[in-house]
């Protein structure tokens, strides 16, 4: 059956990369995007809002994400959504949503020097409270 | 500040009837959900499915479109933007949503009901729409109606995609 699932989204990542190795052995890496809307409302006002989206990068993806991402740094990312619901202990529905890129793009220069001083964490203490925000699968 | 972009393409099947509202302000917004599947084979040779449920927000003119012609089960192509929402519990937990704000709907296979020719033209008896489809006996179209499967009791037809 046809279908289609293509997601561009160009913005900044909000923390740093926490990057893990699955149970099969492959790495994977998840991030958080923000991206900003401007627009003019009716009475001619600017406005703007940003919206923000958990990424998580497998294998490949996941190394270049995992050594090259750091937060504030713009990227452009070819993905696709994928939902996850889980029921909590309470019988409540929790719905995930995560982007999963498949393909991804830095916008800005980061000089060696400085991709090394911004280096997170070696114990990946970096990235807060991750855990629960991603329900991967 | 440096250009943002933010673009999603989705094809998939509505799991729900079509909910339209008004704002205070008048401007229409139509909410649906659809399910998009995408099938991959395993590591293991076996042939899996995941379904991805995205609800999504149509505004103005397309949006009551999407209310007077769409229903549960049809095929639908959606290009649009991603939004984030956050809110909070009652018992004050945060919780977070992605939605899409679509531009364009594009209705996919042929109207319900009809022998599939044409134009996107509404029924003329007002059925209500939450009401299963494919019925009248005409051997027509069943496009939801019959086949609840795994997936929200909704299983997308394979041939319903005119391509």
């Amino acid at each position: 059956m046809a279908s289609m699932n293509k997601v561009i989204l160009l913005g900044n990542l909000t923390k740093d990369p926490d990057m893990r190795m699955m149970a099969n052995g492959n790495p994977m890496t998840r991030l958080g995007l923000a991206v900003n809307r401007k627009w003019l409302d009716k009475e001619g006002q600017k406005r703007d809002e940003a919206s923000f989206f958990n990424l998580v990068a497998y294998s490949k993806t996941a190394e270049f994400l995992g050594q090259y991402s750091r937060k504030g740094r713009k990227v452009l990312v070819d993905g696709r959504l994928q939902t996850r619901t889980v029921t909590n202990e309470k019988g409540e529905n929790k719905t995930y949503h995560n982007i999963i890129v498949n393909d991804c793009q830095f916008l800005d220069y980061l000089p060696p020097e400085e991709l090394e001083r911004a280096k997170p964490a070696e114990d990946g203490g970096s990235v807060a409270g991750s855990a629960d925000d991603f329900i991967t699968g | 500040m440096a250009a943002n972009f933010n673009k999603v393409f989705l094809m998939g099947n509505l799991t729900r009837d079509p909910e339209l509202r008004y704002t205070a302000s008048g401007s229409a917004v139509c909410h649906f959900d659809m399910a998009t599947n995408r099938r991959f084979t395993g590591k293991d040779g076996q042939k899996r499915e995941d379904t991805c449920f995205m609800r999504i927000n149509v505004w103005g003119k397309s949006g009551e479109n999407c209310a007077n012609y769409l229903s549960k089960g049809r095929p639908v192509f959606v290009e649009g933007r991603l939004q984030s929402r956050s809110w909070q519990t009652e018992d004050g937990q945060k919780r977070s949503a992605v939605d899409v704000v679509a531009d364009s709907v594009q209705f996919l296979g042929s109207p319900p009901g009809g022998g599939g020719g044409g134009g996107g033209r509404p029924r003329d008896d007002d059925y209500p729409p939450a009401e299963p489809r494919g019925g009248g006996g005409d051997g027509g179209r069943s496009e939801s109606s019959g086949n609840p499967s795994d997936n929200d009791g909704f299983a997308p037809p394979d041939d319903d995609i005119p391509f």
